[in-house]
């Protein structure tokens, strides 16, 4: 009899048992949503607001408000002008893939050249790529320095009359490397004042303050579920002026970019996690900035042979920890952690599906050995110091552990 | 002991295939490392400049310890380059 795959992972999990104690720090892949948010959002799927929001009824007007109050919220936490310019995606791939392919789409006839940083998110390196197949445009990707910062004196050698595009990460996903985007954006604009700079801002909002006014960018990509909201919910300001082709084509409701009817119950999630997050923003994230330094501390204390991706100090992501654990394979460390009940990911795969070492760690110039190693923690207000010490308690041991058995000594 | 290093290696950077890391500017990065610590005497690099801006180019090679001393132009656009190890 074939086995199929959920039986697979059934006995995967019979067999991985719930641990005494569990510290959750993969909050990069997949967000923890907080019981504020899931509480507010439950009653939109039943009971109120349950109704396509552009139909002209009770629970559509109820719809549309969230909707409404949603983008007023957001709009302020990022000092957007116009509520039109927020637009919800279905996530923060989806909000990447609308901001690269919608505003070369619209501008294919200029065949011109798209530029983007060498450890950007995959969902902007890949459309940028597939602008290159369909319609003729030339991607270049900008190398960084060995923190991941992208030197504006280096961007100044790719934006030219040519230019159309340039997209740079805010904060970089894996390696928290914050970019100086004013001075990036400043740099590409006096080089060509047309040109439309994006950043990608998944990492960033809800950990530095953002405004695109004084930062000067005209896309801006927010996800939800990296501030404790709902998976299935993203957004991209738009600045006004700036006008993109749909490039997924079907019936429009609220938004004029991104056709479908909006997941307002998941919208309504954001929202209140939004509020959450920019509530006591300063002394939440500097309480997640002490936790994180004490991880750091502890790794280093207590574990040989450990290197830290990304820079340190006030120009990394306050939540972000990115270390490679040498003579350890990510992905063999991400179980031995699971089993003991910390969940962190690896950097070992550049997806799920490719057994490439992540290619922000290469870009780098880590080598494949060292990106193989690497462990990526996420930090945010929901852990507590008894969680930290939790992890450096099993963290040395399964190095150890692992290191006894590896091949790669 | 000094041991003189005469070794050569060459990186064709024009023709890669489709993958996560396999764009020519991360390549080169994590391969300038590697030849940088094995201390490779000069290397010789193929690339289209479409891809990497000849002045990118020495930027990053310089970064890693490397000087050109020649570069050329090949019959298909690309570009190939001589670096030394300046040190």
């Amino acid at each position: 009899m074939t086995v199929t795959t959920s039986q697979k992972i059934r006995e995967l999990l019979r067999s991985h048992k719930q641990p005494s104690r569990e510290a959750y720090f993969d909050l990069e892949n997949s967000g923890l949503v907080l019981e504020e948010v899931l509480e507010f959002m439950m009653p939109y799927f039943n009971k109120y607001g349950y109704g396509h929001p552009s139909i002209t009824h009770k629970p559509g007007w109820e719809a549309l408000e969230v909707i409404y109050e949603t983008k007023e919220i957001v709009s302020e936490t990022i000092n957007a002008k116009n509520l039109e310019s927020i637009v919800f995606t279905h996530s923060g791939t989806e909000a990447n893939n609308l901001a690269i392919l919608g505003y070369l789409l619209k501008n294919r006839a200029k065949k011109g050249k798209v530029v983007v940083s060498a450890i950007e998110h995959l969902s902007v390196i890949f459309p940028a790529q597939t602008a290159t197949e369909l319609f003729g445009f030339r991607v270049q990707l900008v190398p960084v320095d060995e923190y991941g910062f992208v030197d504006p004196e280096i961007l100044k050698y790719y934006v030219d009359r040519d230019t159309v595009l340039v997209s740079i990460q805010t904060i970089n996903h894996e390696i928290g490397t914050i970019q100086r985007i004013k001075e990036l954006v400043d740099t590409a604009k006096s080089a060509n004042p047309n040109v439309v700079f994006h950043t990608d801002a998944a990492d960033a909002y809800g950990w530095i303050p953002l405004d695109v006014q004084k930062l000067g960018v005209d896309m801006l990509t927010i996800s939800s579920h990296k501030i404790h909201g709902p998976r299935g919910v993203g957004a991209l300001y738009v600045r006004e002026g700036v006008d993109l082709e749909l490039p997924l084509k079907g019936q429009l409701s609220v938004e004029k970019y991104w056709p479908g009817v909006e997941n307002v119950p998941l919208i309504a999630g954001f929202r209140k996690a939004v509020e959450i997050m920019f509530k006591d923003f300063e002394s939440r994230v500097n309480y997640v900035k002490k936790l994180r330094d004490k991880l750091l501390q502890g790794i280093i204390d207590n574990v040989p042979d450990v290197l830290v991706n990304g820079p340190l100090g006030e120009l990394r992501a306050p939540n972000n920890l990115n270390t490679s654990f040498l003579y350890v394979e990510g992905e063999a460390l991400t179980v031995e952690l699971s089993l003991h009940g910390v969940y962190v990911s690896s950097g070992s795969a550049c997806t799920s599906r490719v057994l490439e070492p992540s290619h922000v760690l290469l870009a780098i110039g880590r080598k494949h050995e060292e990106a193989h190693g690497s462990i990526l923690f996420k930090l945010s207000h929901i852990h507590r110091e008894e969680d930290i010490n939790y992890a450096l308690e099993v963290i040395p041991k399964a190095v150890e552990r692992l290191r006894k058995i590896s091949a790669w000594k | 002991m000094w041991v003189l290093n005469l070794s050569i290696e060459e990186i064709d950077l024009r023709y890669v295939p489709a993958s996560c890391t396999s764009h020519p500017v991360i390549r080169l990065k994590s391969l300038l490392r590697s030849l940088s610590e094995r201390k490779v005497a000069t290397i010789r690099i193929i690339f289209r400049e479409s891809d990497i801006p000849m002045g990118i180019m020495e930027f990053l090679l310089k970064s890693h310890g490397y000087i050109v001393i020649e570069g050329s132009r090949l019959e298909d656009g690309s570009i190939q380059v001589s670096a030394r190890r300046s040190s």
